[in-house]
């Protein structure tokens, strides 16, 4: 009973920021009012005929999808080198790999930065999405490497005891069994991408922004209003449809469980 | 010969002074084995004698650091896994989580792109053989340990290996499970007609199994022969140890004769052994006479029927198919005794009570003794 009032208490906690939010977006009032005294989805049609909010969620969803499949072409090798060959210093390569975690995105955003100015790169598209990269690898990493070191050594030599190559044995055996935590940690990836705002806002222009940065600056010089609850509603709808459909595909419980079952 | 299963190829395994070292740990020394074609051999062993290491390597999964694996005439020291045409049913079965029974059954075929009506039909014929059929559908984890089993037994036939190479894979099965699993394993063996390697620490198993038994110590091969001379005619202690139940009395050789010879035990019996062999068994040579419990005979005191030792019976163990006696003899050794729960009548052999044990001739082998 006190374990189900505590549950609802966090659940509660956590969602409710959202609920006012996205239930602003609903209302018909000129400014953010929750609850909305009559319900309207006048701000749905403001904020989605604004070219600027427009752009930067087409930024974001390009930008967070190519982060997602950058980081599973980076991460599966990388964890496949952990795990299954001896390397000189491995133990400190996996730390180093998995440092972006434990570092404050507006340093690593300052110092990004700094490190496209200096190096001439400048402030392109391809800056921001390298940085993401940076900073979503580890999570596609760590799901990768819990469930690989999990996976059991004989079905892979098994397979090629039956007769299958390297090759066949990682495409029929060890890619599939390695997917549960390739789609969660491609899953982390997106949404890591998708509303990162540390990094992001060193290295946007008007050009490059995205959805979460140009939230921000609406924000910082407009005041809530009812167009920021909208885009953020769609925001919110976007990754739980997401969501949805991988559940649907995987199964979620399967996903952040890691189980490899 | 042909089977259900296609032609099979009964390959002749030799492995010619393997070794094999992990840091400081020889797994594997100096090991030379001939297995005929067909033959089911068991590696037997207690934990880390080096039999699974033995079996990786003839698998092509480690490499050794001597000597030359040859298969059906072929060395196969450089030829990789993949193409060296075996079988493997590891002791967790292995089998792929998230294929069903038929796509475990038919992994090894479609690797080598084999025709899809070909593929179904062998795979039909196999599944039918291990008794699966009906349950191609199903996955691993919605079938028994008896029926996993058989899943893998299929998968690794359907290649038609050259040889069937079986780690411990009876191991997680019950007791009950497991002796039904043997028949039903032997059966497929014969019928498939493949050599296989069956690699176990459970003599029992290798003893039912087996056309041949190697046994294994320390990365050696102590002794390899038929179960009954592993059983009958173990050539050291380790051997007579491992397999069975056996009593060991150490000594001396004090004298021989045409007969045999003699030998003073430590605690000072007497006793006469039968030597067949022309062994420089010289006087002095520390020996020990080794004699399986079944063999020992009890008789109460006095009369006089031959000689025997003179033992007091500490305890008796009653196990249903036969009664087993703990004996001490006078000398302060200890025995056991097992008789057979038969329609004879008991001899009343209480605790505490005197008998007599005695041995026919040539039950009793003598063994150097063990240095090591």
């Amino acid at each position: 009973m006190i374990l189900r009032l505590y549950c609802a208490a966090v659940f509660a906690f956590l969602s409710l920021p959202i609920v006012v939010a996205v239930g602003v977006a609903f209302g018909s009032d000129k400014i953010a009012r929750f609850p909305p005294t009559a319900l309207s989805l006048r701000w749905f049609g403001v904020a989605l005929s604004n070219p600027t909010f427009i752009t930067a969620l087409g930024n974001s969803v390009v930008l967070a999808t190519l982060t997602t499949l950058l980081t599973v072409v980076i991460g599966l090798p990388a964890a496949t080198a952990l795990v299954r060959r001896r390397l000189p210093g491995q133990s400190l390569l996996e730390t180093f790999l998995l440092s972006p975690l434990s570092l404050p995105g507006v340093l690593f955003g300052v110092a990004m930065l700094f490190f496209l100015g200096a190096s001439g790169f400048g402030l392109t598209g391809w800056g921001i999405l390298a940085a993401h990269v940076v900073i979503a690898v580890p999570y596609v990493l760590r799901t990768t490497l819990a469930v690989y070191r999990g996976l059991d050594r004989g079905l892979e030599e098994t397979a090629g005891v039956l007769g299958a190559s390297p090759w066949q044995t990682f495409w029929h055996v060890t890619l599939p069994l390695l997917r549960p935590g390739l789609v969660a940690g491609g899953l982390f990836a997106f949404l890591t991408s998708f509303d990162n705002v540390p990094v992001s806002i060193f290295l946007t222009t008007a050009r490059t922004t995205t959805l979460p940065v140009t939230i921000m600056s609406y924000l910082v010089n407009q005041d809530f209003d009812p167009i920021v609850g909208a885009i953020s509603a769609v925001q919110v709808a976007l990754v739980l449809g997401l969501l949805v459909l991988l559940d649907r595909i995987y199964g979620i419980g399967q996903i952040t469980s890691l189980s490899g079952q | 010969m042909s089977t259900p299963l296609g032609r099979s190829t009964m390959a002749e395994v030799e492995l010619r002074g393997i070794a094999k070292r992990y840091g400081a740990v020889q797994a594997v020394a100096d090991l030379d084995l001939r297995i005929d074609p067909g033959q089911f051999v068991s590696l037997l062993g207690p934990s880390g004698c080096g039999k699974t290491t033995t079996l990786r390597i003839i698998a092509g999964l480690v490499r050794p650091d001597a000597g030359q694996v040859i298969i059906g005439g072929r060395v196969m020291n450089d030829v990789p896994v993949h193409h060296r045409g075996l079988g493997l049913v590891a002791q967790n079965y292995a089998l792929f989580p998230h294929m069903t029974v038929m796509e475990n059954v038919t992994f090894g075929l479609r690797m080598r792109r084999a025709a899809p009506a070909d593929i179904a039909r062998r795979a039909g014929e196999a599944l039918e053989m291990v008794r699966l059929s009906g349950l191609g559908d199903r996955y691993p984890r919605q079938l028994s340990g008896g029926q996993q089993q058989r899943v893998a037994l299929a998968r690794c036939l359907l290649v038609e290996p050259a040889v069937l190479l079986l780690d411990e894979p009876l191991g997680a099965l019950d007791k009950k499970l497991r002796e039904a699993m043997q028949v039903e394993l032997k059966s497929l063996q014969r019928q498939v007609g493949i050599t296989a390697i069956f690699v176990t620490h459970d003599q029992e198993e290798a003893l039912t199994l087996s056309d041949r038994i190697a046994v294994m110590h320390q990365g050696r091969i102590q002794q390899v022969g038929a179960p009954h001379e592993i059983y009958e005619t173990p050539r050291t202690r380790f051997v007579a140890d491992f397999i069975g139940v056996c009593n060991f009395l150490e000594g001396k050789v004090i004298g021989r004769d045409a007969a045999g010879v003699t030998i003073r035990t430590d605690g000072g019996a007497l006793v006469s052994i039968a030597a067949d062999e022309a062994r420089a068994l010289t006087e002095g040579t520390r020996v020990v006479a080794a004699v399986r419990p079944e063999k020992l005979t009890l008789r109460a005191p006095g009369g006089s029927s031959g000689p025997g030792l003179s033992a007091r019976v500490e305890a008796v163990v009653y196990v249903g198919t036969a009664v087993h006696y703990h004996l001490r003899l006078a000398t302060g050794e200890r025995l056991i005794a097992y008789r057979q729960n038969d329609a004879a009548p008991a001899v009343a052999l209480a605790t505490g009570s005197d008998v007599v044990v005695s041995w026919a001739p040539g039950t009793a082998r003598l063994l150097p003794e063990e240095s090591g």
